[in-house]
């Protein structure tokens, strides 16, 4: 398995947004879901993951509140608020920018 | 904003978010475990791989809180609740040190509110700071005020100014039907005064420049006051005739009582309604002028612009405009440098607070000493040294903050007593001493100020010093802190140098006390009233008239039984006279620098019988004095010292020159006699007087003084009456007994009396305590090396001698350099010391004995208790 993938700064906050785009989630239901569905290459170490989701509550775009997990248990969920969705979508286009360039860099003879 | 606000809400319940992203990492790590649990893995490994897979669970929770609140606040809060905790720990010295601060900051603070309100603050108007006192000055410096004609050119020719107005003063006596004539404190003032100064009338209008032509129907604008006390507040006042100085005017506006432009006045009349406009000559200078300056124009840029005015009519009107300049100064005289007694007082208070700082700053320097070992432990361990420092200077910031709120209460207090304990006086109109923003400002950065003074010893100390060597001072070896010791050393000389200073202040206002109330008791005061009556210009327009209205009514008064004796005077003793320019007959000119300026006092006979002075020299008036042919002087005892050399005046030729009159001829005066001095200011050092008999120079608004056998109050209504017999359209107005007057121009000298001794008193108070905590901290500090001492046979004397003779050596120091600066600060106060000079010897070497004293006690007590160190005692503590 070895170390987390690296990740390009502030692509964390981009893929928190989007998980949550899907609906409410705990931490662990986060870290879960970007290892699943990048299949294991994105593992986020959770001294990366709190202090993002804090980062995400100090601006707003998610809110967070317990309740009770699948398995009966107390646990924390994140839901993405308007501004948060406004944020994800503007991320989104950002990034598929950057992408583009860099391709278009990479590619380039 | 919104993110403020919610890292605000995070901080107020960071206890409860903490909690939250505990539990929450816990929850997570648990589902971790379970999911490899449920993968196969067993327990422990689990837990391990949960745990591997989570990483530092510290570094989550710290990470997380900086996103919330940054790092650097986090450390300062921290710093913050540490000197908190320190200070609360340690009350007595915190208590102390507080106080210190506070009455520093106290003293600053009340003095610089009283003197704002008097100098720096301005006109209670819009930009007051635009507003200007306009003056030419003669060769030699002087201030005149403007010929109308001058006036008149100024103004035209002018560019830098949004307007100029000009205003003379004026007594003027409201009469009416049924009620009596009243006098009310005036000016005759240019119609542009109003909108210029921008105060708008309560009802009516203002003067148009119609109002103020030679020649158009007389007006008059009232004061608030006035209307509201004599004529009940009654709107139809507007538009009403009444009688002004015996002529029939209309009352055009009221103007509400804030306004009382240019000093205490309570009725307006046109400028061009001023006899003295009239004189056309340019040498008859009778006007004042006020100014806005124009926007973008600074007071510089204006003065040169008048100057080159002034220097063109000088070619224009060499015989009298030549040499004249122009002056532009801020309208309440601003602030104008170190002699004058309020910014001295602000000085000294400047003193005390230093005093206090370096006291405080010493007991810091103390204590972060005996820290010295933990410091060092904490920078070996990798802290830096700014963060070390940091810890220090909030420290003594916390310190200044509450010693500022502390030094605000004090303010308070001090200007509320300042403002009951002042005698009712005609102080000008914009003299306030609100509680206001400025005041808050001065008190914040001098609060400020003081943190950085306070804090800045001990952190310079510890920074200069290295790691072992702190490591070192606090070490129980005999070579403690001596850098600590050196620099408390330093500060507590300067303490001792600038309470040498303020003692030597406060020592020559005694002095100079002492010597007014020598002075002053020369005049007997007690059973003299003394009253002002004013002679309308309509009907006393002659001096032949004055002077023949005034020997009557000495006449009238001399057959009350009650009165023991009259006499008149243009102006009261203890208050300012006139002053004249002075030339001994037979000496040439002095040209060049300022020429000699008398006060110049016109009197009645018995003047001096009634006052109950006693010639020196010659005899008193006669009753041909003042005549053609037998002009006259008396002169004072300062007169004869300045100007004589202390040889006899009697027969000797002067001349007097009013410098605003125009240049007529002025007569040669015989001096005929000298009299003990009498002070005509109060607040400077005795003026020299010169005596004409009233019949030489008859002033329209005599005063008339009577000795009574009783009570001089009583007096009053004998004098009324009279008046009435003489002419019942004439007004008495105040009616004071003398020593009333006496007592309020002293007002000024004991409240820098005051000052001065309070600050100084505190100052060695402090210097003491200085002394005291520092020789204490070094006894307590060395008193492993005092037992090996002893064990070895030291004497006891010895022993306390090693701890005074370094504070000698610092005293010595601290006095030569405060006794070198006293010789050079007092020298500002030269203008308000009475008979005292700067460099009095008595005082100076009376005070530093007086400071030798207290130091010498203030050490040897604490050195003494290095006497009650045993041994035995110490030495097993090892």
């Amino acid at each position: 398995m070895g170390e987390a993938q690296e990740l390009l700064p502030g692509t964390l906050d981009l893929l928190i947004l989007k998980a949550l785009a899907r609906g409410a989630m705990h931490g662990y239901g986060i870290a879960q879901y970007l290892k699943d569905v990048s299949e294991d290459v994105l593992q986020v170490g959770e001294s990366s993951l709190y202090p993002a989701l804090q980062r995400l509550l100090l601006n707003g775009w998610v809110t967070a509140a317990w309740r009770a997990s699948e398995n009966n248990r107390r646990a924390r969920y994140y839901t993405l608020t308007a501004a948060g969705r406004k944020q994800l979508s503007a991320e989104r286009k950002e990034f598929d920018r950057l992408i583009v360039a860099m391709h278009k860099v990479l590619k380039a003879t | 904003m919104r993110r403020a606000l919610r890292r605000l809400w995070y901080a107020l319940r960071q206890r409860q978010s903490d909690a939250d992203l505990a539990e929450e990492m816990a929850v997570h790590r648990e589902m971790a475990e379970r999911e490899l649990a449920q993968r196969g893995a067993a327990p422990p490994d689990a837990r391990l791989g949960a745990e591997r897979l989570f990483g530092s669970a510290a570094l989550a929770r710290d990470r997380s809180r900086d996103v919330w609140i940054p790092p650097a606040l986090q450390d300062i809060t921290r710093d913050v609740r540490f000197a908190v905790r320190l200070l609360t720990k340690d009350r007595g010295f915190t208590f102390a040190a507080v106080m210190t601060l506070a009455l520093g900051i106290g003293a600053a603070g009340t003095i610089f509110t009283i003197f704002d309100g008097m100098f720096l603050k301005g006109l209670p108007v819009d930009r007051p700071d635009r507003i200007v006192a306009v003056r030419a000055l003669d060769r030699q410096g002087r201030p005149l005020q403007l010929s109308p004609a001058a006036f008149d050119d100024w103004r035209t020719a002018t560019e830098s100014f949004r307007g100029l107005a000009a205003y003379a003063g004026a007594t003027a006596i409201i009469a009416d039907e049924g009620r009596p004539p009243e006098r009310v404190a005036a000016s005759y003032i240019s119609a542009t005064a109003f909108t210029l100064l921008g105060e708008r009338p309560l009802l009516g209008r203002v003067f148009t420049a119609d109002d103020d032509r030679r020649g158009a129907p007389p007006v008059v604008i009232l004061g608030e006051g006035v209307w509201q006390d004599r004529y009940g507040g009654d709107p139809r006042i507007i538009g009403r005739p009444v009688t002004v100085n015996d002529e029939p005017v209309t009352v055009i506006g009221v103007m509400p009582a804030r306004f009382r432009f240019p000093m205490i006045d309570k009725a307006w009349l046109p400028l061009a309604m001023a006899p003295q406009v009239r004189d056309r000559r340019r040498d008859a200078r009778t006007l004042a002028v006020v100014g806005r300056l124009a926007d973008g124009i600074t007071i510089p840029q204006a003065r040169a612009e008048l100057d080159a005015i002034a220097t063109r009519l000088a070619r224009e009107y060499p015989d009298t405009d030549a040499g004249l300049h122009a002056a532009v100064e801020p309208y309440t005289g601003g602030f104008s440098g170190f002699d004058n007694p309020w910014s001295d007082a602000l000085l000294a208070a400047g003193f005390l607070l230093l005093i206090g700082c370096a006291n405080v700053a010493s007991l810091l320097l103390a204590r972060a000493a005996g820290r010295g070992r933990d410091l060092a432990i904490r920078t070996a361990l990798g802290a830096t040294r700014w963060r070390v420092l940091r810890q220090l200077v909030v420290e003594s910031t916390l310190l200044s903050t509450v010693a500022g709120c502390v030094g605000l209460a004090l303010t308070w207090a001090g200007v509320r007593l300042w403002i009951v304990s002042m005698p009712v006086a005609n102080w000008p109109y914009w003299f306030r001493w609100d509680f206001d923003a400025r005041v808050l400002a001065f008190l914040t950065i001098v609060s400020a100020a003081t943190a950085v003074l306070a804090g800045v010893a001990p952190a310079a100390h510890l920074s200069g010093a290295g790691t072992a060597a702190l490591m070192k001072s606090d070490s129980r070896s005999g070579t403690t802190g001596r850098r600590a010791r050196r620099w408390t050393s330093g500060l507590i000389a300067c303490e001792l140098a600038l309470t040498i200073v303020l003692l030597a202040g406060a020592g020559l206002m005694v002095r100079t006390t002492i010597k007014l109330l020598q002075i002053d008791s020369l005049v007997d005061t007690s059973h003299v009233l003394m009253a002002n009556v004013h002679l309308p210009e309509a009907r006393y327009s002659t001096p032949e008239q004055r002077t023949r209205f005034v020997e009557t009514f000495a006449e009238h008064l001399d057959g009350v039984p009650a009165i023991r004796s009259t006499t008149v005077a243009n102006v009261w003793p203890f208050y300012n006279a006139p002053l004249r320019a002075l030339a001994v007959t037979g000496r040439p000119d002095v040209s060049g620098g300022p020429g000699p300026v008398v006060s110049y006092v016109t009197i009645g006979p018995e003047y001096f019988e009634t006052l109950g002075v006693h010639l020196l020299l010659g005899r008193g008036f006669s009753s041909t004095d003042g005549t053609t042919g037998h002009f006259a002087a008396i002169v004072n005892q300062r007169f004869v010292q300045m100007f004589f050399g202390g040889q006899s005046p009697i027969g000797a030729g002067i001349r007097l020159t009013d410098i605003n009159a125009a240049q007529a001829d002025t007569p040669r005066l015989t001096i005929v006699g000298v009299v003990p001095t009498i002070r005509q200011h109060y607040a400077q050092d005795l003026d020299p007087v010169v005596y004409v008999p009233y019949r030489q120079d008859p002033t329209a608004v005599p005063v008339v003084m009577v000795r009574t056998s009783a009570d001089p109050n009583a007096a009053a209504p004998a004098i009324r009456e009279s008046l009435r017999d003489l002419d019942s359209s004439l007004v008495l107005f105040n009616i004071m007994p003398l020593e009333q007057v006496l007592a309020g121009t002293g007002f000024a000298n004991r409240v820098f009396l005051t000052f001065f001794n309070v600050f100084a008193g505190f100052a060695l108070l402090l210097s003491a305590i200085g002394l005291y905590a520092a020789t204490r901290h070094t006894v307590t500090q060395r008193r492993h090396e005092i037992g090996v001492r002893m064990a070895l046979g030291a004497e006891p004397r010895q022993v306390v001698w090693l701890f005074t003779r370094r504070m000698l050596v610092v005293l010595a120091l601290g006095g030569m350099a405060g006794l070198a600066g006293a010789l050079a600060g007092t020298r500002l106060m030269r203008g308000f010391l009475v008979e005292t000079s700067p460099s009095d010897p008595a005082t100076l070497v009376s005070i530093t004995l007086l400071l030798a004293l207290v130091a010498i006690v203030a050490t040897v007590m604490p050195a003494r208790r290095a006497l009650r160190v045993d041994p035995a005692v110490v030495l097993r503590c090892e």
